[in-house]
Parts: structure tokens; C-alpha cells; sequence
């Protein structure tokens, strides 16, 4: 089954991180929540969904 | 589009965070979370007959917490590789799997297993089954 044109798609692993990162960053300021305290840790699970949304179009949950 | 919810922040991340003071891959946490502590690979001693075991996985992967507890807990080394924070692990470990990230995926002196049990890992490493 052929993946579904997103606005994702031919996107760059490094601009969609630089995007997850910023989204995580931004999520962090405006909601109740914090990032995980290990920043490897953080920065480890948004290279994991910029892959999602290289991979699947969209940023999953990795 | 019906995985919507699954996209970051997940649908379910506020009742997780509220339950276990994290969401499900760690992203987000509250100020009741303490992170997660799996411990230090054992050491390798010179003739214990273990073979060699790199573990490969994610630090939000349950699988992957369950397997290193598993070792460690009978003292097996092994070496840890974080596809998330290596690349060249990240490769590997989809080339072995067919282009999938799969976690853990562990090679035991060659041999890859794939997200293997507890039951499994410790038959091929000759482990009395529980």
C-alpha cells in the first residue's frame, strides 16, 4: 500500500528533526509537562519520531 | 487519517503521565517522575563462557528494559547500543530486520535475535528456563 502524501513527505531526516525538537520544546513551555530531565534521553526520542515522520509521513509516537 | 492519535503527543499522554508520572516513550514527564534505571551492563570477565551479546535498543522500548533487566539480573554482559543516539546501531539494526526498526534486537556472537522473550533468550543462551 503506497504511504499517503503528507506534508512531511521529501522532507530531510535533519529539517523534520529540528522540527520534532522545536514541537517537543514548545509542548514542554505551554503544557503542565516537563521534557524528560536527560536531554540524550529527549533528544534521543525526537530523532525517533522525526524518523516516524520520514518513515510514515507523520510524527509517531516512536 | 484513523493513527491521528498516535502522532506526538499521543492521545494518551496526559492519563499515562498522571498514572506513572511519564508518557509512554518518557518525552514528556511530570515532577513526580524519576527516571528509569536499568543498571550498568555487567562486566565481562576473562572465561566466563558468555558469548558475546550486543543489545540493541531504545531507551523507551519496554522490550529493550525487559531484556537488559533480564541480563543483568544473571549477570550476563553484554554491550548496549541506543539506536536512537547511533546511527550506525540504527542501520544495523534495520538492515538485519528487513528495513524495520525492531527493539531489542540482539546479536549473540553473530546470531541475530530479533525481539526474543525472556524464555527464548535464556534457552539459546543455556540458561535453566524458570
Amino acid at each position: 500500500m503506497a504511504l499517503e502524501k503528507t506534508p512531511n513527505t521529501g522532507k530531510s531526516l535533519d529539517y523534520l528533526t529540528d522540527r520534532a525538537r522545536r514541537a517537543a520544546l514548545r509542548y514542554a513551555e505551554i503544557s503542565p509537562y516537563e521534557l524528560n530531565p536527560r536531554p540524550e534521553v529527549w533528544e534521543g526520542i525526537v530523532r525517533g519520531i522525526a524518523r516516524q515522520a520520514a518513515t510514515f509521513g507523520w510524527p509517531f509516537c516512536p | 487519517m484513523q493513527d491521528r492519535k498516535f502522532i506526538c503527543p499521543c492521545y494518551r499522554h496526559e492519563s499515562d503521565i498522571a498514572e506513572t508520572g511519564h508518557c509512554i516513550c518518557h518525552l514528556y514527564v511530570n515532577d513526580e517522575y524519576r527516571p528509569q534505571d536499568v543498571g550498568s551492563p555487567p562486566v565481562a570477565q576473562e572465561g566466563s563462557g558468555w558469548p558475546r551479546i550486543g543489545v540493541y535498543g531504545a531507551y523507551w522500548c519496554k522490550d529493550t528494559v525487559r531484556t537488559r533487566v533480564f541480563l543483568n539480573r544473571h549477570s550476563i554482559p553484554y554491550e548496549y547500543f541506543d539506536v536512537d543516539l547511533d546511527q550506525q546501531a540504527l542501520e544495523k539494526v534495520q538492515a538485519w530486520n528487513g528495513g524495520q526498526l525492531s527493539t531489542p534486537t540482539l546479536d549473540i556472537d553473530g546470531r541475530i535475535v530479533t525481539e526474543p522473550s525472556d524464555e527464548e533468550l535464556a534457552e539459546r543462551l543455556g540458561l535453566a528456563v524458570e
